[in-house]
């Protein structure tokens, strides 16, 4: 069993997204035993990763502090960071997919590294703005 | 309606006053149409179980505590079914039942004598039903002979006790002029009594009703001399407008029969208080008090050494005896004036003896004489020192405690020997300490102060109703406070029946007290009681967010107060309500499942209107509320759970206004040839093998989730795609522009085809719902378009969609946003779901 998969629950990689380490799942329940049946997980060397820590983690692993990527290593970024924010709820899927009409941007403020990203959530564009600082603090803002 | 029929008639009237004739409130004549506008709703099953031969009175019950107000109002109006309910139903289970049911005061006494007699009820449910009662329906009561006069001898309360005597006096002495009531004030009230409230209420008013009822004599030949009504007993001599009347008070009065040749309309006054001056009688404790500390007598002995005739010698002699002559004590009793009744109240040792002699028909005398001088813990510590607790009568207790203020009433339930008579007194209940309840402020400090109150308030369950009632429309925030204070709130709150079984105006009561206060476990308390939770308070799985603040719990209430019984407090799935955590935040969101529905939330955001979280301009829900749609969202999935709505061959599967939804699994192929037929691809493609080899093509980039299904042919081909002898790229070529092409393109879930439906086929909207399973509905169930974006992803989240949006607009108007976007759908939830709760009784 994957680490971090909810025991019961289809596993579904991003192959494509794979970094070292890094893997990103999509994980479905098939019982529907809750409302929200679906997860998107991030796993680091076979235990699982989460929130703030994790994104600042997969930034420096991957060197996006140092040299910020562009193109479709941006959005290959913006996709992984994407199995962090993007969070399934009762009311909307939770599949991570970039708006093809709004590439992400990832640039350097100061000593932060700003993501600018839009991802398609049902449909319908949702933007999110995610800072962060290779000595630490991640802040996600959406909208 | 048929939709047919529907057509017809908005063709008939034009589409802006169908669209009015279609959002009227469904009306029902009769609880036999109203059952049938919802078969399967409580009222249809009330009416079933009652048909049976072996009721089952606690499923009925609690079919009762889940009727709307209109079905209520008619249950009530159906007199068989009432009749059942009386032939099945013990006193206990009537006494549950009256109360969910709309009824008038005189229907409801006369539902419960039919089904047990009415000295078989609680004296408390009594009370309430008769001080819930309006002027027009406690004048129906009171000309309804049979049924009156039931409740008079039953109910042991005092009539002119109840507040709608003193509310509406206009009405109180047009029914004084009446036998009926004049009998039930006369009997239960007392003839003292009557005589106090004449003179509180427009005395010479009252005196002509009463008189106009012909009511008058009997009443004026009825009076007699004592203390405590003397004073009030002048006012009616005052405002008596005939000779004759103010002759017969004063020969009340004053023992003596009044001799000729007075005027009594120009001098009888004077001559009454020459007469009351002579006797020293005629004050009242205040004053008797002040004129003994100005000076004289201090204590019966002085009083005895300063006149050596006065009735307190031959009194203290006739104590002393061994054998005490009573009726000899209370003749003496009688003679005093009202320094000497002072003092001997004052006097220890004589009114210990007088409490060893007397019986409680001898103290109620002793009391009428006494009582207006003593305060009202001491006379009750003198009935408990006699040991004649509940058999003083009880029109002389209602007298010394309508006598009394709050403080008076405070300092009794302070002083433990008088609160025991109290509470031993006939007819006096907590809910009945009518001066005590009307001033929050000392009502207050008892609760909080004297936990004896509220021990004697959890002795019964009615008193408890009765208190919560009382206190919620009188400085309710206060009473929150004090009751927090005296640490039985736990106890008063979980005392109150639970649920469904909740009488509705205990409902309404506790919404208001729960309204009032800020603290938090209290009010979670009192929201598990209304709607039969067993926690509310922070997630466990999902921990972090902390409890609930007190506005939201006030949101939430009012949330809940618009769904049906049977899906929250009748919900046996639905065990928590939690607060998880919200990682959307300001966005609220929420997860039901492992019996409970947890919500996340912002606080600061409670009010924030949805404006594209989760809809496009044109859907319904937009511009409600969002975390009222994400709760009522996630009480849709705990309605689901229990009642299984969206189960595998439900209604959602097969009834075509709900969309026919059905399951295709990851069959691909299946789907392909499914696609395939109703498109007639077979057209394009007439020889089989052709046929079949593009259908597999297509089969390949379906379950590759391929949004360009030419991947399909691609994979097939390999390398050699569109070399050579390729036939994989001209197939391509042929079907590229086939609808069915356009159908698996589009229903993929990476395009959100539940927002971005492709074009139907065969009338039918295919799609991945990105959850291990494609499916598809009816097209024409989205026809004017959705409620959100996402209620399409599958039939469970279309039920809760829906249900969220069904609720936005309770209790005013159920069902509004559905209606106006799908009609049919709209039909089976106010049929299925809502079970008849909507429905209004025709006037």
């Amino acid at each position: 069993m994957t680490a971090g998969i909810p025991e019961g629950w289809r596993e579904e990689e991003r192959v494509d997204l794979r970094s070292g380490g890094w893997r990103f799942y999509r994980a479905v329940d098939p019982t529907f035993a809750e409302s929200v049946s679906e997860q998107n997980i991030v796993v680091r060397d076979g235990e699982r990763i989460a929130g703030p820590e994790g994104i600042q983690a997969l930034l420096a692993d991957t060197g996006a502090f140092d040299d910020p990527p562009t193109g479709d290593g941006a959005a290959r970024l913006a996709e992984q960071v994407g199995h962090f924010v993007v969070e399934p709820t009762s009311r909307s899927s939770g599949r991570v997919r970039l708006d093809p009409g709004r590439p992400p941007v990832v640039r350097r403020d100061g000593d932060a590294l700003v993501l600018d990203l839009t991802f398609d959530r049902d449909g319908a564009p949702w933007p999110v703005t995610i800072t962060a600082r290779p000595s630490g603090g991640v802040t996600v803002q959406p909208g | 309606m048929s939709a047919g029929q529907a057509a017809s008639l908005a063709s008939g009237i034009g589409n802006a006053a169908f669209t009015r004739v279609m959002r009227a409130p469904r009306v029902a004549a009769n609880a036999g149409a109203a059952a049938a506008l919802a078969p399967t709703g409580p009222l249809a099953q009330l009416r079933d179980e009652l048909d049976d031969t072996f009721v089952n009175e606690g499923k009925c019950l609690r079919l009762l505590g889940q009727l709307g107000d209109g079905e209520r109002i008619l249950v009530g109006r159906d007199a068989t079914m009432m009749q059942q309910m009386a032939d099945a139903f013990n006193a206990s289970e009537m006494s549950r039942a009256i109360e969910q049911v709309k009824l008038t005061v005189k229907w409801q006494m006369h539902w419960m004598s039919k089904a047990k007699g009415l000295d078989h009820y609680d004296q408390g449910l009594l009370t309430r039903l008769l001080e819930a009662a309006d002027a027009a329906a406690f004048g129906e009561l009171i000309g309804w002979d049979e049924v009156r006069d039931k409740v008079r001898k039953a109910w042991r309360g005092d009539p002119l006790e109840l507040p709608l005597i003193a509310a509406d006096p206009a009405s109180a002495r047009r029914w004084l002029g009446t036998a009926g009531f004049m009998t039930w004030a006369r009997e239960r009230s007392g003839v003292p009594a009557v005589v106090q409230w004449i003179a509180a209420h427009d005395p010479a008013a009252s005196l002509a009703a009463i008189k106009a009822g012909g009511q008058l004599a009997g009443l004026l030949g009825a009076i007699s001399d004592q203390p405590t009504i003397r004073p009030q007993l002048k006012q009616l001599f005052v405002a008596a407008t005939t000779a004759d009347d103010r002759r017969q008070l004063y020969e009340a009065r004053f023992g003596t029969r009044a001799g000729g040749g007075i005027d009594w309309m120009a001098n009888g006054e004077a001559l009454w208080t020459q007469q009351e001056l002579a006797a020293g009688t005629g004050s009242d404790r205040a004053a008797v008090t002040a004129s003994v500390a100005a000076g004289g007598p201090q204590n019966v002995n002085a009083a005895i050494a300063a006149d050596k005739k006065s009735p307190l010698v031959a009194l203290k002699d006739e104590l002393d005896d061994l054998n005490v002559d009573e009726d000899k004590c209370l003749r003496l009793i009688g003679q005093l004036n009202d320094r000497e009744a002072l003092l001997l109240t004052r006097d220890a040792t004589l009114m210990k003896q007088m409490a060893g002699a007397f019986n409680g028909s001898e103290m109620s005398h002793a009391l009428e004489r006494l009582g207006h001088l003593m305060a009202l813990k001491d006379a009750l510590a003198w009935i408990e020192q006699a040991k004649e607790s509940g058999d003083v009568t009880a029109a002389v207790t209602n007298r010394l405690i309508e006598a009394s203020n709050a403080q008076d009433i405070a300092e009794v339930i302070g002083y433990p020997k008088a609160l025991t008579s109290l509470r031993k007194s006939k007819g006096v209940r907590p809910t009945t300490l009518t001066p005590l309840l009307l001033d929050a402020g000392k009502r207050d400090f008892v609760v909080q102060s004297y936990g004896a109150f509220l021990d004697w308030v959890l002795a019964d369950a009615a008193d408890v109703s009765g208190l919560l009632r009382l206190v919620s429309t009188n400085s309710p925030g206060t009473f929150f406070t004090a009751l927090k204070t005296s640490g039985k709130q736990d106890r008063f709150i979980t005392a109150l029946p639970k649920g469904s079984l909740m009488p509705p105006p205990d409902r309404a009561a506790l919404r208001l007290l729960f309204l009032s206060g800020v603290d938090v476990p209290m009010k979670i308390k009192m929201l598990n009681q209304r709607y039969n939770l067993d926690r509310t308070g922070e997630d466990t799985a999902l921990a972090g967010a902390g409890n609930f603040e007190a506005a939201t719990l006030d949101r939430m209430w009012d949330v809940l107060d618009r769904m049906p019984e049977q899906d929250l407090a009748d919900n046996k799935w639905l065990e928590q309500l939690t607060r998880r955590t919200n990682p959307t935040a300001p966005t609220p969101q929420g997860v039901t499942g492992g019996n409970r529905v947890a919500v996340g939330y912002d606080p600061a955001h409670l009010a924030d209107p949805e404006t594209g979280a989760f809809t496009d301009p044109a859907d319904q829900m937009r511009g409600t509320n969002l975390f009222d749609t994400n709760l009522l969202h996630e009480m849709g999935h705990a309605s689901d759970a229990q009642y299984k709505w969206t189960r595998d061959g439900g209604p959602f599967d097969t009834d075509p206004a709900l969309g026919a939804w059905a399951d295709h699994r990851l069959h691909y192929a299946r789907i392909v040839d499914r696609l395939a037929d109703d498109t007639a691809l077979a057209t394009t493609f007439p020889i089989h093998r052709e046929l079949n080899d593009v259908k597999s093509a297509l089969t390949d980039a379906m379950s590759n989730k391929s949004v360009n299904a030419e991947t399909g042919f691609q994979n097939k081909a390999g390398a050699s795609y569109g070399v050579g002898a390729d036939k994989w790229k001209p197939l391509w070529n042929r079907v590229k522009a086939h609808p069915i092409v356009a159908a698996i393109q589009n229903g993929q879930a990476a395009k959100s085809p539940w927002n971005n439906p492709p074009a139907a086929v065969a009338g039918r909207i295919y799609h991945d719902t990105d959850y291990d399973y494609w499916a598809s509905y009816n097209a024409a169930t989205r026809a004017g378009g959705k409620l959100s974006r996402y209620q399409f992803r599958d039939k469970r989240d279309f039920f809760a969609e829906t249900y969220a949006t069904y609720y936005e607009t309770a209790p005013a108007d159920p069902g509004r946003l559905v209606k106006a976007w799908n009609n049919g759908v709209f039909e089976w939830f106010r049929k299925n779901v809502d079970r008849g709760r909507e429905t209004q009784a025709a006037p």
